[in-house]
């Protein structure tokens, strides 16, 4: 088992490393971003030595990209340091994988990029031989278990035919370079998962795959689209006019403001990167737990240890699928060298205040679907696997049961947080956008740079030091002392600008405040007193709240706008 | 008359480079005028100013009597932009790109961009990225002009067109000049396309205007001739009013700026003798101050 | 009407409309009363600022070829009769000097382009004669 999954992170900084060698410009964003993920695994399973619980928290917060949540990160590794008298919660985490990390980065690439050579072939060959296992499966056991074997063989054929669509049709245009580089990652993602299979029960088998089949259909349809149409999509006008005359053209009512008009034309693009950041959470967290846990799964730990990674593994796999399908067709945006402004957009009668609004109100509506789907699934699999669930699929192996109120409040807070989080990536892509920095995009791989040299030193330190400590205590306070700053700063700047009035930036500041008190209320009632310093963790959660980007961005598009 | 877009000494640069160096213009309502010069010379550079892409690091600009970048929605609302880069959003179709300007433009006429994209068999059902380049370029120029904007910005309309898209898009130009009170600003390296469009021309050089005028005062003005010696004459000709001289030996192709007689003159003085003189055409004149003869006096 | 406009040569449009316009009156393929089109559509026919058209038809009815009629738009003027000899006259004229300038460039007397005037005539009126083709002197 170990030696399958082993190689995983690496064969993801080796796709990345590919697609930096032979791809266009696409294909080494996508590549770099899978990359990006090898290296947030690394992140993610030093992080997880500190507990399982506070590891998964943290990486959620890594994953957002957001400083606030990285300054809490760092905030848990020095508590876990500082109190390093924790150690049930430490042992039922690291198992018996301390010297991992280690391990896995000082595996070479060349072994990944050969590994992911041979998941290639490996694969194609297994579409075959499982497709002959499925025949073998209906005649040793029963339909059912033709099926399931039956299921997997699909999954892989998917999986070849699409890659091969890609590859046999016209490798060109902006598209399929980057897709077949995210074939190429779902190959490696896949290529570990199958040889586990062997040593897993049945129902683990069926989930697996289940979800792994459903992830390869939208990969298999865009395959054979792309087979079929080939890209760019060549039409010829003469052609096009024909059908255009066939079909109808529908009359829209007109739009009735400005701001519906602008949301209309953002929601195709707010809908992509809605996708894409929750496929991203969950993709991480899940692969990073699944791989972390995978012996121990359902043996070591805390019951609530167990369910989260359960639950995360799950969900990772059900919207990966998305998230496949939602960074393929999608340039990511945030390493664009030029982010200016479009110029279509910049050349409309509009003020830089009409823009950000919209592109805030479409990312609180984009983020609070992705939450939705995200608290959806996580009940849908809490209520098959609850004890008392007719569908109790893993009953017996699972002790799926709050023990107080306190964790019921602690998991609201957490589900409600996820909200705030996904938020706060998706507006923290539209800061990159509105200013038309890709450096503000990019600050977040540096503060995750920062955070992993943080880590290492702390790993390494000695664990009673109380300098930095303090020293966070007062960075915090001073982080939120410079954001109410800034965000006076740009209101009033606004205003003198004419982009907003008093009024609005009056009730901005209101329903800013709301949330904060809300969640240190909440923060108040259900957290363990013992575990984070009050001092420290009111202004953390403040800072996660966004006040001064919401000013200053009207700014910055003016900025960015006319230069 | 009144003057739509003003330029008053307009300075920008980009870092070190100057991209344009005290251009001063003025476009009075209902007149067309022609922004031509080389690539880079700073044509779509003005272009963005008036448009409040740009702001000018010093002077002033003024488009309907507001500064463009203080007060972009009154001004971009009376604006019509086509420009030379294809930035329609090309995951719209037609119909949605309609609605969509129809949500910013309340002046839309959608019988006017009904009629439009039936002379032009404009797909409407299509997404816009999977037109051809000239359907693309006949859609932006639907989407520019059905909302009947005062001030038509047009920047390089017509680059790396087929000839019958550039036709098109001439012809519908002409019809919305011809309705009163129209204002154009075209900006284009087809100077056949300048000269049957234009009321005035600038000539945008390095950055800077080199020639402003109405574009009959200019033909009228120029005049192209040929210099013939008795003998061959090995230094370059220069003389009162000259632009650019070309050629070698006894002959020299001439182009000056002044009347007819001022040019004998000056030929007799030097010895020579005039012949094939005539008005010169644009081509000639874009041509003469894009390579001006050193030290020609102007 | 046909007009043709041209963009090579240094002549203005506005002048290339109303020389045109003066050469159909003189040689008859526009008589007296003719209609002339809007201007928004000759300009769309030609692909011409429409203001330039304009400027043309100003000029001309300076001139007195055509009139305005005050609701029923413009037409070739009846006093643009008389004009048209003089103005036949002056279109030959122009032909004429642009090649005596041309023939006294190439050294040819006056009495030898009249001569080679004559013989060109014959050849226009009996084509199939190849003697006076063959020889150009």
């Amino acid at each position: 088992m170990r030696s399958a999954t082993l190689p995983y992170p690496s064969q993801l900084m080796a796709v990345g490393a590919m697609g930096r060698l032979f791809l266009d410009r696409n294909g080494k964003i996508l590549a770099g971003t899978v990359g990006l993920i090898g290296l947030m695994h690394l992140l993610g399973r030093i992080s997880t030595n500190i507990g399982s619980t506070a590891g998964t928290l943290a990486v959620m917060m890594v994953t957002t990209f957001d400083l606030a949540g990285i300054v809490i990160l760092s905030l848990i590794f020095i508590l876990r340091q500082a109190n390093a008298e924790a150690p049930q919660s430490m042992n039922g985490s690291i198992g018996n994988g301390s010297s991992y990390p280690v391990a896995m980065m000082t595996l070479p690439v060349a072994d990944g990029l050969l590994i992911s050579a041979q998941m290639f072939f490996t694969a194609l060959s297994m579409g075959v031989v499982i497709l002959v296992t499925a025949g073998m499966g209906w005649l040793a056991f029963d339909k059912s278990g033709a099926l399931i074997t039956c299921q997997v063989g699909i999954c892989l054929i998917c999986f070849t035919l699409c890659l091969q669509a890609v590859c046999w049709s016209r490798i060109r245009g902006p598209l399929v370079k980057p897709f077949l580089c995210t074939v190429l990652m779902g190959f490696s993602l896949m290529g570990p998962s199958v040889t586990t299979i062997l040593g897993h029960t049945f129902t683990q088998f069926i989930e697996l795959y289940v979800g792994l089949t459903l992830a390869s259909i939208p990969l298999a349809v865009i395959g054979f689209r792309t087979a079929r149409h080939g890209y760019p999509p060549k039409i010829d006008i003469d052609v096009a006019t024909k059908a255009g005359q066939r079909r109808e053209v529908p009359k829209l009512v007109p739009f009735k403001s400005k701001l519906q008009t602008l949301l209309w034309s953002d929601r195709r693009r707010h809908g992509q990167a809605a996708i894409w950041v929750t496929g991203f959470f969950c993709f991480s967290f899940s692969l990073i737990t699944l791989l972390i846990h995978w012996n121990t799964l359902g043996t070591y730990g805390t019951p609530q240890d167990n369910i989260g990674d359960r639950a995360e593994w799950l969900i990772g796999l059900v919207i990966m699928s998305c998230f496949l399908l939602g960074s393929a067709p999608r340039r990511v945006d945030l390493f664009m060298p030029d982010r200016r402004i479009n110029p279509f957009l910049a050349t409309r009668p509009l003020s830089g205040t009409d823009v950000t609004r919209s592109l805030f109100v479409c990312s609180a509506r984009t983020g609070l679907i992705s939450w939705a789907l995200l608290v959806l699934t996580l009940f849908a699999w809490c209520s098959l696997h609850a004890p008392s669930s007719p569908f109790g699929l893993r009953a017996g192996s699972l002790e799926f049961n709050f023990q107080s109120q306190q964790q019921i409040l602690l998991t609201a807070t957490a589900v409600a947080w996820l909200l705030v989080l996904i938020w706060n990536a998706l507006t923290l892509l539209l800061t990159a956008e509105i200013s038309g920095n890709g450096a503000i995009g990019m600050s977040f791989v540096a503060t995750l740079a920062v955070i992993a040299v943080q880590a290492s030193v702390q790993h390494n330190a000695d664990p009673h030091s109380a300098i930095p400590y303090e020293l966070f205590t007062v960075i915090l306070w001073a982080a939120l002392g410079s954001k109410l700053i800034l965000a006076g700063v740009a209101a009033a700047n606004g205003i003198t600008r004419g982009l907003f009035r008093g009024r609005e930036v009056i009730l901005t500041f209101g329903v800013w405040l709301a949330a904060a008190v809300v969640m240190l209320a909440a923060k108040n009632a259900c957290c363990p007193p013992m575990l984070f310093s009050s001092a420290q963790l009111t202004p953390g959660m403040i800072l996660t709240i966004p006040l001064a980007r919401i000013f200053v961005a009207p700014i910055s598009l003016e900025w960015n706008r006319h230069q | 008359m009144n003057s739509i877009v003003q330029l008053d000494h307009v300075t920008r640069s980009f870092g070190s480079k100057l991209a344009l160096n005290d251009v001063s213009l003025k476009v009075d309502q209902g007149t067309v005028l022609g922004l031509v010069g080389e690539n880079g010379s700073g044509k779509t550079t003005i272009l963005k100013h008036v448009l409040g892409l740009l702001k000018p690091n010093t002077g002033t600009v003024s488009v309907f009597g507001m500064d463009p970048a203080r007060q972009p929605v009154p001004v971009l609302a009376q604006i019509g932009y086509l420009s030379e880069e294809d930035i329609l959003p090309g995951w719209m179709r037609g119909y949605e790109l309609q609605r969509y300007m129809q949500g910013f433009y309340p002046t839309w006429d959608q019988e006017y961009a009904d009629q439009l994209a039936k002379e032009f068999r404009l797909d409407l059902y299509a997404k816009l990225s999977t037109l051809s380049k000239g359907q693309r370029a006949r859609a932006g120029l639907m989407a520019a002009l059905a909302y009947r904007p005062p001030l038509i910005v047009l920047d390089e309309p017509s680059s790396g067109l087929d000839p019958i898209v550039r036709h098109d898009i001439l012809s519908v130009i002409v019809r919305t000049i011809a309705e009163e009170g129209r204002t154009v600003i075209l900006s284009s390296h087809h100077l056949a396309e300048v000269d049957r469009l234009a009321d005035n021309v600038a000539l945008v050089k390095n950055g800077e205007i080199a020639l402003y005028d109405a574009l009959d005062t200019l033909k009228e003005e120029h005049i192209t001739c040929t210099l013939v010696y008795e003998k061959a004459n090995f230094s370059m000709p220069i003389f009162k009013g000259l632009v650019s001289i070309s050629g070698s030996g006894r002959e020299w192709t001439a182009l000056s700026k002044g009347t007819p007689e001022l040019l004998r003159e000056e030929a007799e003085r030097l010895g020579a003798r005039v012949i094939d003189q005539r008005s010169a055409s644009l081509d000639e004149i874009f041509v003469g101050y894009s390579r001006p003869t050193h030290g020609a006096s102007r | 009407m046909q007009l043709h406009i041209t963009t090579n040569d240094g002549v203005p449009i506005y002048l290339q409309i109303v020389n045109q316009v003066k050469y159909l009156v003189a040689s008859g393929r526009l008589s007296p009363g003719d209609e002339m089109p809007p201007i928004r559509v000759l300009a769309e026919q030609l692909v011409v600022n429409p203001n330039t058209v304009a400027r043309a038809y100003r000029e001309l009815e300076v001139s007195g070829v055509v009139e305005k009629r005050r609701t029923a738009g413009t037409y070739i003027s009846e006093a643009g009769s008389p004009l048209a000899r003089g103005e036949q006259v002056r279109i030959l004229s122009d032909r004429i000097d642009s090649l005596l300038s041309e023939a006294h460039q190439l050294g040819f007397s006056d009495e030898e382009i009249v001569d080679l005037l004559r013989r060109r005539s014959a050849v226009l009126v009996s084509p199939s004669d190849p003697t006076l083709e063959e020889d150009p002197s």
